[in-house]
């Protein structure tokens, strides 16, 4: 496969393109709308589709390059023996509800184009069972890295149940959820990650806490902590670098045109903290940033690719299967005026679009190598989920932008690391705390409506830490050890963002609040039932029997990666 | 000038200090405030022996200590001051350090001296000394290392002098 330097000698830079696979634990925690069928759509709608493509650029000789991470959250639900059971029925259900769309449809001769649609939904569901269970063995991962073995693609980490990790108090918690998702990595994929994706792109740099007037002690970035366990990289936001407001939600000038005519932009670019650049950061990590310009034509709202009148609308869904039959049209009109959606009719503007995004990387490395004559980096960065799941036409574009750029002489693909092994880092920076919410700051996880969470957080974090140190003798197999282990699985789950998430874009709160306080009730039931010497009745051992086959995450876990690392406060 | 600790440890600088508080504390000075200390060479050489090289050694009266933390005479420097007993550390307070927590760090055995935590030995007179602190606000707690569990020394003295020192 090749490599940098082998080919493509008039290339400006690189391209990465990264995509961040995340779904919150829901295992035996709720059902259609929140619940386990997250992750049985990321699955159909999303992961499959994105191997399949994978293997079939494989098949063509064109490395796709993606760089990936999965959530180790999202890992454990992926090899979970009860989810893969509960997958075999969603499928099936689904097929079954295609069936029973078809034959509905097929009553009414008005009816033509949504028979079709929903035949081929019937075939596609088919189709991706006999996939999923011939071709990939009900193994999902294990092809990832069978890809990753083979060079074809890179896989990272992050940490253990996704949480914003700047808002955590405790470096007890940071240590654990990064040392816990390496670990969780190495079981799945047999190897050490070399990246490491920070959750919400949430990034702290180091500082002083005081606990006093005059005690204070030093919490070190979270880069450092990354180091430590053997980490090279990691990503950030445009803004962590470059200091310019990212693009949630954000309104830019329309770039479309931009990208095709060559114009030159108002802006120089700068080869100052640019995200054209990788960094060294103090710790001796390496930190790439997304590129503002590349992810907004993506996703953008107002203009991105995701958002052409031709392409299935997301929302809108067939109020008696669910499935989804109708196209954007036009993103202002209310559902009810929704035109049928033409598979057929996205073809063209599917290779439009990953022609365009092709245009645009390659003009945007083309005007960094022209004003600082240096080998650049664009670097795109998505959730994985948008590409089928929330796109659909998306996993296709991914496949046509990775064709086309494969045939584009002035652009190498390549993964990150593979990128920072070419171009090593020589300049140091310091970043600020960053994330690629809106505002770059933390308040869409910490604002009014969720600020409670973490002082519940941080009362758990405290009370962990206070146990280990009291109960510093139990061993694996002990009924202590056990119960601590589990003590250690419900604060990783109170400490996920998806609950902030949920809560923050209102699109989820009633869920979000109940799981919370779900994992908050056991970790105390737990607690008190370890200090209060409980832990030997038989009333404690089946609870805790009850609770490990619900939270059944990370089995081998050492609850000790718990223990105090910073001082207790007053 | 951030002060990142105030501690009374009899032993001043050892192990504990250096490896224990220093990587977590981050202090890059370390101030002695002891009047015998800041006028013996020989002692003084002794402590610097002790000392990382990167970190910078003062040796204060106790008055000039506490004008040093009232006044921010280090303004650049993160600081452990070192105190190296109870009668110093009233006598720091009494001069009108402000303080809003004191770490207890090692108080060694003598006669008459009973054990109330690990490594922190005291008797009536201490406790007066401690009462007389705590009366200011300040928040006294005991530990050895960074990472210990806090332990409130107050709480120890006021509900269990007693009963440790066998009057109960």
């Amino acid at each position: 496969m090749t490599i940098v330097g082998n080919n493509k000698p008039n290339a400006y830079g690189a391209f990465c393109m990264v995509l961040h696979s995340h779904i919150p634990f829901c295992r035996k925690s709720g059902v259609w709308p929140f619940g386990e069928e997250w992750v049985f759509e990321g699955i159909t709608e999303t992961y499959l589709p994105l191997l399949n493509i994978m293997y079939e650029l494989k098949e063509k000789k064109i490395p796709p390059k993606f760089t990936i991470s999965f959530s180790p959250v999202l890992m454990e639900q992926l090899s979970d023996e009860y989810m893969l059971k509960r997958y075999e029925e969603y499928i099936n259900e689904r097929i079954e509800i295609a069936k029973r769309d078809i034959y509905r449809f097929s009553s009414t001769e008005k009816n033509g184009a949504l028979l079709f649609l929903s035949e081929y939904y019937k075939n596609n569901f088919i189709n991706l069972r006999s996939d999923f269970y011939n071709k990939y063995e009900g193994n999902i991962l294990k092809h990832f890295a069978e890809l990753q073995d083979a060079g074809l693609i890179e896989i990272i980490t992050t940490a253990a149940t996704h949480p914003y990790l700047p808002l955590l108090s405790r470096d007890s918690s940071i240590y654990s959820q990064i040392k816990l998702g390496i670990e969780t990595y190495k079981k799945h994929f047999h190897c050490p990650p070399k990246g490491f994706w920070l959750p919400e792109c949430g990034y702290r740099p180091q500082y002083f806490k005081n606990v006093t007037a005059n005690e204070s002690y030093y919490k070190p970035a979270i880069d450092e902590f990354l180091v430590k366990e053997g980490i090279k990289y990691t990503i950030v936001d445009s803004y962590a670098v470059e200091g310019e407001e990212s693009f949630w939600g954000g309104k830019c000038d329309n770039l479309y045109n931009y990208a095709l005519s060559g114009e030159e932009r108002s802006k120089s670019f700068s080869i100052n903290n640019s995200s054209y650049l990788p960094y060294m950061l103090p710790s001796g990590c390496m930190v790439v940033a997304r590129n503002k310009v590349a992810g907004l034509q993506v996703w953008s709202s107002e203009y991105g690719y995701s958002c052409d009148g031709n392409y299935r609308d997301f929302y809108k869904r067939d109020p008696s299967s669910g499935l989804q039959y109708w196209k954007i049209t036009d993103k202002s009109l209310p559902e009810l005026f929704k035109e049928v959606y033409q598979p057929e009719n996205t073809k063209t503007r599917v290779d439009e679009n990953a022609y365009h995004f092709n245009i645009l990387v390659e003009n945007l490395l083309k005007e960094f190598r022209k004003s600082n004559n240096e080998y650049g980096l664009v670097l795109t960065a998505f959730d994985t989920e948008l590409f089928g799941h929330w796109w659909y036409e998306g996993i296709e574009w991914l496949k046509l932008v990775v064709e086309k750029m494969f045939l584009n002489p002035f652009l190498h693909q390549l993964t990150v690391s593979e990128f920072l092994a070419h171009k090593t880092p020589t300049k140091k920076i310091e970043l600020p705390e960053s994330s690629w919410g809106p505002g770059n700051d933390s308040h869409l996880w910490y604002n009014k409506d969720t600020e409670w969470m973490f002082r519940h957080i941080e009362k758990c974090e405290l009370l962990l830490e206070d146990l280990l140190a009291r109960y510093n003798f139990a061993k694996p197999g002990d009924e202590l050890y056990a119960a601590l282990a589990q003590l250690a699985r419900e604060l990783l789950l109170l400490e996920a963002s998806d609950w902030q998430f949920l809560i923050a874009t209102k699109s989820g709160t009633e869920y979000a609040t109940q799981r919370f306080i779900t994992h908050y009730q056991r970790f105390i039931r737990l607690y008190e039932g370890i200090v209060n010497n409980e832990y030997t009745t038989q009333e404690f051992k089946y609870y805790l029997l009850e609770v490990q086959s619900i939270d059944n995450l990370f089995p081998d876990i050492e609850p000790y990666i718990f223990t105090r690392r910073e001082p207790q406060p007053f | 000038m951030p002060i990142a600790l105030v501690r009374v440890d009899n032993r001043l600088i050892h192990a504990k200090v250096i490896e224990g508080w220093l990587p977590i504390i981050r202090a890059n000075h370390i101030i002695i405030a002891n009047n015998t200390i800041a006028i013996d060479s020989m002692h003084q050489a002794l402590l610097k022996l002790a000392t990382p090289p990167n970190v910078k050694l003062s040796f204060l009266t106790i008055k000039d200590a506490v004008e040093a933390i009232n006044f921010n005479k280090f303004p650049n420097d993160r600081i452990l001051v070192l105190v190296k007993d109870l009668q110093d550390m009233l006598s720091m307070v009494e001069m009108g350090c402000v303080l809003e927590s004191i770490n207890i760090g090692g108080l060694y055995y003598s006669s008459g001296k009973v054990e109330v935590a690990r490594n922190v030995y005291l008797d009536d007179k201490d406790v007066e000394i401690l009462k007389k602190i705590s009366s200011r606000g300040i928040k006294l707690e005991v530990r050895a290392l960074p990472m210990d569990t806090k332990l409130d020394i107050m709480d120890i003295v006021i509900k269990n002098w007693d009963r440790l020192r066998g009057r109960s």
